[in-house]
């Protein structure tokens, strides 16, 4: 079943991949003094990226489920790992909003990290290699490779330019990433020695396992992507981790690692297991819908802008769980641009806190207070991400809660009507936390600020279009995944064949 | 099988370097002020092994694969034996570099002629030991392998440390060789015979009381475990690790280890392993010793592990991450397949280039700061120019040591685990202790990384620039790093090669 198609004619996405990290070695070669130049290289070059990666959403063949813009070469011959990778509806906004994001981590980063300024911009370009690496791969080995190559970049970023505990936060990011990506590695390997030695994931994928072997597989790779959700209970590393993180780092955890861990249940969990992933329905759900109300009740008794926000992050990706495992289009559709919106609301919000965070250097809600007298723009930018946040219609956040809503019902009512209470609890926290820092009488410790500049506008501005314009006619985006995603159900519910193949069976022992 | 005479053909890098080492030693009695500039003598020593290197690899090319039995069945060529001599010489060669390299070796040797020829000694018994294929020659080249590695350990004359190191390491060694030569007499009193092939068949043929064979493989392991420091032989490790020549004990953790290893294998393979149809091997004799491997291994790997978590001195962390590393390879011994020999020789070549890397920094800066201590590494990074470059090239070896992808280290890991499957379900619960041994080695590894990145520099504790004189260690360096990062992402050489290594049961 190997559809593979390139109608670009040129490798799009290896230089998508490669550009990010030949500009990080480019980097290595400058003098530690030269910061501006270096800010300008690391600038130019997450730009160049973007600017290369408009072919995917222009050239998009948004009629078919295959593959497009396919590489694919032999790479170890002897254990038939191959160099392949091609991107589908699932994934190519994310390869998209990958190159974006870079841009702004460089832009709002440009004022904040004075100390080793080379060092920083090598981690984030080699991150926006790997990103970008994870979702294109469709080789398991070439996906690992990709996948772990994240961690020691994103590693550096909390622990050298972090906030006061960033050590602690760093150890603990890595210790549970690790553990979750080894189960799976281990899930890879039962995988390959399965179905005849092969990693091709597009080949594993039109295989039949047996149902006890999905149910284990299925767990293996749960912990992978589970600690990446974060799903609850394994969320803990979150918080601590986007608080610590320079802004630059929040927004990249935010905005595209923690979209890893649903994207690899929509690519892998799936498809490879569908009768398993059916079967553990009821499970998934629970955790999604205790994720949902549990991060939004954490979230009104946090005094800390990041630590809110980050806690949000976990009621949000609760969100994107539950319409995942809805397992109907709407939940899942929905699932995915809520994953997109909560990349770039959160990304979002994360820019703004490190603006104001730069100027003020406390993250205590308590310290703020009246800002919106001081700084206008700013806090008019900051409304349109808190109303995004919230998912009021008109702004992309409604989009997709509603959609995940709709199919929560389908599925399971209860799950529908706990996940809008979360919703409810989103809008009281996030407007309180509005409140209290933009509203009421102006906090002395604030009275000096001066409003956003130009650049920090220029970071702003993209997240800002994109906000209206997927609220308001979501149709070009969702185009991009009904295919994909309508193929995917076909595949999970009407199971990989096994039913089919038992039936067969039966037939001939009654013959 | 061939004669005295015509294995002498066959035997030309191992007879170099006894001519050479003969030499040597004649020469220093009749003219002993011509040694006297030490770094001559290291010159020497390396001319002599990159030689032996030369001969061994032109023997190894010349022989097309065919397979000879020398000196009537005492010594079998094959390409087995070839890379691992290879492997062997080769850790040779960067022992004897550097000990030219470290302040430790180079400068405080009153004789550093008898530590060259100690090195080129245990160079020719680690030889012997990769080839031998009867039990006499076997255990004769161990004993000759581990009296030079005792000398070598206790080589620091004032050291207290280091003579503490080589009484402890004799006494161990004594015991284990002991009990491993009565294993060696119960294995002979069963089959009749000292040759590998002859009690292969013997046991293909007769059936064989399990207890006496239990025994006697029990107590060899514990000869073969002692010199790959397994459990429960590993305790002279760390101790020995510590107190040696710093050199020295990289050469201990890679090189006297491989030759354990060639030596289980070949024993474990070559006699209690009958060649079926295809590829399958089928064991025989009557010992599980599949299960016997794979319980040592997992013993040994989580002990390795927890243990080095709460070291304070790099080398004994080292040690301990060693022994840990000795418990995955056993993991693919005890597979009893063709895939599970290549994947143990592919292992120690990748084991080879990280663990010499990690100590070449050990060493750079024990020459620097005067220490070990873990804590003394803080803010290296951000020291200058130096401190970043050997911090980061430190970080890629630690993380190719816990199995970080894209290095090199991670393609071990895979194959030790797909060699695990492929002996099928009876080993699944041994890759799920390898698993999680992973994860718990992270954590120490990690805390070495967190300490030179993380932390902020001490005060006063300066690091001298980038000096272009030495040249040389930086060099091996970035190579060593270079490969490890290279072969993580394109191994199919060292596919090839370790495809060969397996050939010798064909």
């Amino acid at each position: 079943m190997e559809h593979i198609t390139n109608n670009l004619g040129y490798p799009i996405l290896s230089t998508l991949i490669f550009l990010p990290i030949a500009g990080a070695v480019l980097l290595l070669f400058i003098r530690r003094s030269n910061g501006t130049l270096i800010k300008w290289i690391s600038f130019i070059v997450s730009v160049i990226t973007f600017i290369l990666s408009m072919p995917l959403f222009t050239h998009f063949d948004k009629s078919t489920y295959t593959m497009q813009f396919v590489e694919k070469h032999a790479w170890i011959p002897s254990w038939n790992v191959m160099y392949y990778v091609g991107l589908d509806g699932i994934s190519v906004l994310f390869v998209l909003l990958s190159t974006l994001v870079t841009i702004l981590c460089v832009l709002i980063s440009w004022e904040a990290i004075r100390e080793k300024t080379k060092e920083f911009y090598i981690s984030i370009l080699i991150m926006e290699g790997a990103m970008i690496g994870v979702f294109c791969a469709l080789d398991f080995m070439l996906f690992y490779l990709f996948w772990e190559a994240m961690l020691i970049p994103m590693y550096l970023l909390i622990g050298v330019w972090g906030g006061p505990k960033r050590i602690y936060a760093a150890v603990k990011f890595f210790l549970f990433t690790l553990v979750g990506s080894v189960l799976m590695l281990v899930g890879i390997v039962v995988l390959y020695f399965y179905a005849g030695k092969t990693f091709n994931i597009l080949e594993l994928m039109s295989m039949t396992y047996p149902y006890t072997m999905q149910v284990w597989l299925f767990w293996a790779f749960f912990a992978a992507f589970a600690v990446k959700v974060p799903m609850f209970p394994v969320h803990t590393w979150l918080p601590d981790a986007h608080t610590e993180a320079p802004t630059a780092g929040s927004v990249i955890l935010a905005a595209v690692l923690i979209k890893m861990g649903a994207y690899g249940f929509l690519r892998f969990s799936l498809p490879l297991f569908p009768e398993a992933s059916k079967a553990m329905t009821p499970a998934m759900l629970v955790l999604s819908v205790v994720a949902i109300v549990y991060g939004a009740v954490i979230c009104l008794m946090q005094t800390d802008l990041k630590r809110l926000i980050a806690y949000s992050s976990v009621s949000h990706m609760g969100f994107v769980t539950l319409g995942i495992f809805t397992l109907n289009t709407q939940g899942v559709e929905g699932g995915i641009l809520q994953m997109i919106n909560h990349g770039i609301v959160t990304g979002a919000l994360f820019l703004s806190i490190g603006i104001i965070y730069e100027r003020t250097h406390t993250r205590k809600i308590a310290d703020y207070g009246g800002v919106a007298t001081v700084m206008p723009v700013y806090a008019a930018a900051f409304m349109v991400f808190t109303l995004a946040s919230i998912g009021l219609p008109a702004t992309n956040g409604f989009i997709g809660e509603f959609l995940i809503i709709l199919g929560g019902f389908a599925a399971r009512q209860w799950a529908g009507v706990l996940a809008a209470t979360g919703i409810i609890i989103g809008a009281g926290y996030m407007l309180w936390l509005y409140q209290r820092v933009f509203f009421m009488e102006v906090n002395p410790k604030v009275a000096e600020l001066s409003d956003i500049n130009g650049r920090e506008f220029l970071a702003l501005i993209p997240m800002i279009i994109l906000i209206f314009w997927i609220g308001v006619y979501p149709t070009p985006f969702l185009g991009f995944m009904h295919e994909t995603v309508s193929h995917l159900l076909e595949r999970v519910n009407t199971g990989s064949g096994m039913e089919i193949e038992m039936a067969k069976q039966i037939i001939e022992s009654i013959k | 099988m061939l004669t005295n005479t015509e294995s002498l053909k066959y035997f030309f890098s191992e007879g170099f370097l006894s001519f050479f080492f003969l030499f040597l030693l004649i020469v220093s009695f009749l003219k002993r002020d011509l040694f006297t500039n030490s770094s001559f003598v290291y010159l020497l020593g390396i001319s002599g092994v990159i030689i032996t290197l030369i001969l061994e690899l032109t023997l190894a090319t010349a022989g097309q694969g065919h397979t000879q039995l020398l000196f009537y069945g005492m010594l079998r060529n094959d390409y087995f034996a070839h890379l691992f001599k290879l492997l062997l010489v080769f850790s040779s060669l960067f022992l004897l570099v550097f000990s030219f390299i470290s302040k430790e070796t180079n400068r405080k040797f009153l004789n550093s002629l008898e530590y060259v020829l100690l090195i080129l000694a245990s160079t020719l018994g680690m030889m012997l030991l990769a080839s031998s294929v009867n039990l006499l020659m076997m255990y004769l080249s161990l004993e000759f392998l581990s009296l030079t590695a005792y000398l070598l350990t206790g080589f620091s004359h004032r050291d207290e440390r280091s003579s503490e190191a080589a009484i402890k390491y004799l006494l161990y060694g004594a015991v284990a060789s002991g009990a491993m030569l009565y294993g060696l007499s119960l294995l002979y009193g069963m089959a009749g015979s000292l040759d590998y092939f002859a009690i292969q068949e013997y046991f293909a043929q007769n059936n064989v009381s399990g207890v006496i064979a239990y025994i006697s493989v029990i107590l060899i392991l514990a000869g073969a475990g002692f010199k790959i420091a397994a459990f429960p032989f590993h305790s002279w490790c760390p101790d020995v690790y510590e107190g040696a020549p710093t050199p020295f004990t990289a050469f201990l953790s890679v090189g006297s280890k491989s030759a354990g290893f060639a030596l289980i294998v070949r024993f474990f393979y070559q006699i209690f392993i009958e060649k079926g149809g295809g590829d399958i091997l089928v064991p025989i004799g009557g010992v599980d010793w599949s299960l016997l491997l794979a319980i040592i291994s997992a013993f040994t790997m989580t002990l390795g592990n927890l243990a080095a978590l709460q070291q304070e001195n790099i080398k004994r962390l080292l040690a301990y991450s060693g022994i840990a590393h000795a418990g995955y390879i056993l993991m693919a011994v005890a597979s009893q397949t063709l895939f599970g020999v290549s994947s143990v020789f592919l292992y120690l070549v990748i084991y080879f280039l990280m663990n010499f890397g990690a100590f070449l920094v050990v060493i750079i800066i024990a020459n620097e700061f005067n220490t070990e201590l873990i804590e003394d590494y803080e803010g290296l990074v951000w020291k200058n120019a130096r401190g970043a470059f050997l911090a980061s090239m430190f970080t890629i070896y630690l993380l190719s040591l816990t199995g970080i992808p894209p290095l090199a280290g991670f393609i071990g890991k895979v194959y030790l685990f797909l060699s695990v499957f492929e002996k099928g379900s009876s080993l699944y619960w041994l890759a799920v202790v390898a698993v999680i041994n992973m994860v718990i080695s992270l954590y120490y590894y990690v805390r070495v990384i967190k300490v030179m990145f993380l932390l902020k520099g001490k005060e006063g504790v300066a690091l001298s620039a980038m000096d272009r004189s030495q040249y040389i260690q930086y060099s091996i360096m970035a190579g060593l790093s270079f490969l490890t990062i290279i072969f993580g992402i394109y191994w199919v050489p060292l596919d090839t090669l370790s495809k060969l290594a397996a050939n010798f049961l064909n």
